[in-house]
């Protein structure tokens, strides 16, 4: 069984990405959850999209569609995840758009090293959370 | 190390191409040869997609050989899209060329930030490396 978990950043991102008049990127947890669905963790640690950094766990920055918006993975979301490799744990780091009014063009360095540090504080305080991947990314409590 | 040579060809082929494209366009005689735009455009597809697959092997080296020449072919294929726009016949070629635009300069941006500046970065390196100590399992319970 795979967990995927997420920082509070990631849930910042989510809920401004949500909030956006119009629905504009009410496509965002489906796109989330489309990417996840049914992969199996060696396929998750190896995507091939855009490996930022491979350690003892492996960051991703995977590119997504927003078939809501008809907007190909170039002009879709970023989601950045980090995968363990000793154990079957995805954790969302953020989540942004490249269109739209929240559309972020990069993700600097200087930005994912606070992800990372967030992750590693929010980790060892038991305060991620757990999602469905199957349900929208509901939250779980353990 | 990547395959930098190689990738350094490719880069150039494409870079050599679309400047004669440019330079054709923007003669009054011009007639596009058929297909020749999506050639191109199918050369730099191919060098995206290679650059995803090697990201994570390049290094700065590779990159202070490649990434003035990457540079080159981002403005040359902006350059050749807006000279596009002008052209009903290639108007086509405009979102395609477009996300190409966008896709080698995210990639371009990214071998700086976690190619070259981030390895050199001991802080995120350290933090990196502190996550195997964290205990994960009670996710499991």
């Amino acid at each position: 069984m795979i967990q995927f978990v997420s920082i509070s950043a990631f849930r910042a991102a989510l809920s401004d990405l949500l909030k956006v008049r119009h629905g504009v990127y009410s496509g965002v947890q489906e796109e989330i959850c489309r990417a996840f669905q049914n992969a199996p963790i060696e396929q998750i640690r190896s995507n091939r999209d855009m490996v930022l950094m491979d350690l003892d766990s492996v960051t991703i920055k995977l590119r997504l569609p927003d078939k809501r918006q008809h907007l190909s993975k170039s002009d879709g979301y970023r989601l950045i995840y980090l995968v363990l490799k000793d154990m079957p744990v995805v954790a969302f780091l953020t989540v942004y758009p490249k269109r739209g009014p929240l559309q972020q063009l990069d993700i600097p360095d200087a930005e994912l090293k606070e992800l990372v540090e967030i992750f590693t504080i929010e980790s060892r305080a038991r305060q991620i959370v757990i999602h469905d991947i199957n349900d929208h990314l509901k939250e779980i409590q353990l | 190390m990547c395959q930098t040579a190689e990738i350094s060809r490719h880069i150039g082929r494409i870079g050599r191409r679309s400047f004669d494209r440019r330079m054709r366009l923007a003669s009054p005689l011009f007639v596009e040869r058929q297909g020749e735009v999506a050639r191109i455009l199918n050369e730099v597809d191919r060098l995206s997609d290679r650059l995803h697959d090697e990201f994570i092997t390049i290094t700065e080296d590779d990159y202070r050989m490649f990434g003035p020449e990457l540079k080159i072919v981002i403005s040359t294929l902006k350059a050749l899209r807006r000279e596009s726009q002008s052209r009903p016949e290639l108007r086509r070629y405009d979102e395609r060329m477009r996300e190409q635009i966008l896709d080698l300069e995210e990639l371009d941006h990214d071998i700086v930030e976690f190619r070259i500046k981030a390895p050199k970065d001991e802080e995120l390196q350290q933090t990196l490396a502190s996550i195997k100590d964290i205990d994960f399992s009670y996710l499991f319970k």
